[in-house]
């Protein structure tokens, strides 16, 4: 699946996508890390809405969310359209081997590189946030 | 205190809402702010009943902005707490509701996130997502973290 937005052009593994969604009201909590824009709630429980890229990014300015399946839930990935599923002859993978070494490749889709994302690996950077540490400006849009 | 189990008081900082269960709830004051919200060490003292109980800045806690509308008539809740009482400054109150108007709100994140933190749970309340609170894991926080 491929979609953009303010962040970057975006590609993901169908099996990660559980659901395309009009972007849901975005709710601000406190001591979340960074790479969190806010909240989400869908299907009735809060998800992470995911900044890809620099931390004051405005992916609340997003009109769709991409719901990802992770390893201990789900997150919420801003998209500015109902994101694309290119037939699999319409895309370039050059040199993508395993998921380790997939990380910061690009695919390519009409000659335009999409960065492939691994959902994984960015949300097990959340879990090393300490919030003890000194306050980034990114959370607190309060 | 019979009468408020079951019951949640509703505040906000700023623009964020938590939610807290009424037994805790003592009193709700309203104090000249300009002293009390100076800085937490030595930690400000509020007057209550025949003594003085400490004053918890909740901002300071959760990592909020201060407030630069702030006025000088501050709402506090004084909190029953395991080593006595104390209170903190409020925004605004917003109510006390009884436990059918929250819906709790799942949010796995937060129990991926490293410890130990203010809180751990949210909930819906009017379509809100509130920062459930709990009185004496504050107390203890704000001493620990």
């Amino acid at each position: 699946m491929l979609f953009r937005n303010r962040d970057g052009a975006f590609a993901l593994p169908l099996a990660d996508v559980l659901a395309v969604v009009p972007l849901p009201k975005i709710r601000f909590l406190p001591l979340l890390p960074p790479e969190v824009a806010g909240m989400v709630v869908h299907d009735g429980e809060a998800l992470p809405l995911l900044r890809l890229a620099a931390q004051d990014s405005s992916a609340t300015a997003s009109a769709f969310a991409v719901i990802c399946a992770v390893s201990w839930g789900r997150v919420a990935l801003p998209a500015d359209a109902v994101p694309r599923v290119p037939a699999p002859e319409r895309f370039e993978t050059p040199g993508l081997s395993t998921a380790d070494e997939n990380a910061g490749r690009h695919v390519l889709y009409d000659q335009a590189p999409y960065l492939l994302l691994d959902i994984e690996r960015i949300v097990a950077e959340l879990s090393r946030w300490d919030f003890r540490q000194p306050s980034p400006s990114g959370n607190q849009e309060v | 205190m019979s009468c408020s189990t079951g019951m949640s008081l509703v505040f906000r900082l700023g623009d964020v809402g938590f939610s807290l269960a009424a037994e805790d709830l003592l009193e709700i004051r309203e104090e000249d702010s300009r002293e009390l919200f100076a800085a937490d060490v030595p930690p400000a003292m509020l007057p209550f009943r025949d003594g003085e109980i400490p004053v918890v800045n909740l901002r300071r806690l959760f990592r909020l902005p201060d407030n630069p509308r702030r006025e000088v008539s501050g709402k506090y809740l004084v909190l029953a707490g395991a080593r006595g009482n104390w209170a903190a400054p409020v925004d605004r109150v917003l109510g006390v509701y009884p436990s059918s108007a929250f819906t709790r709100c799942p949010a796995p994140l937060l129990s991926h996130l490293p410890g130990p933190r203010p809180y751990g749970d949210v909930e819906l309340w009017r379509d809100e997502l509130l920062v459930r609170c709990d009185a004496l894991w504050l107390e203890q926080c704000r001493r620990g973290i």
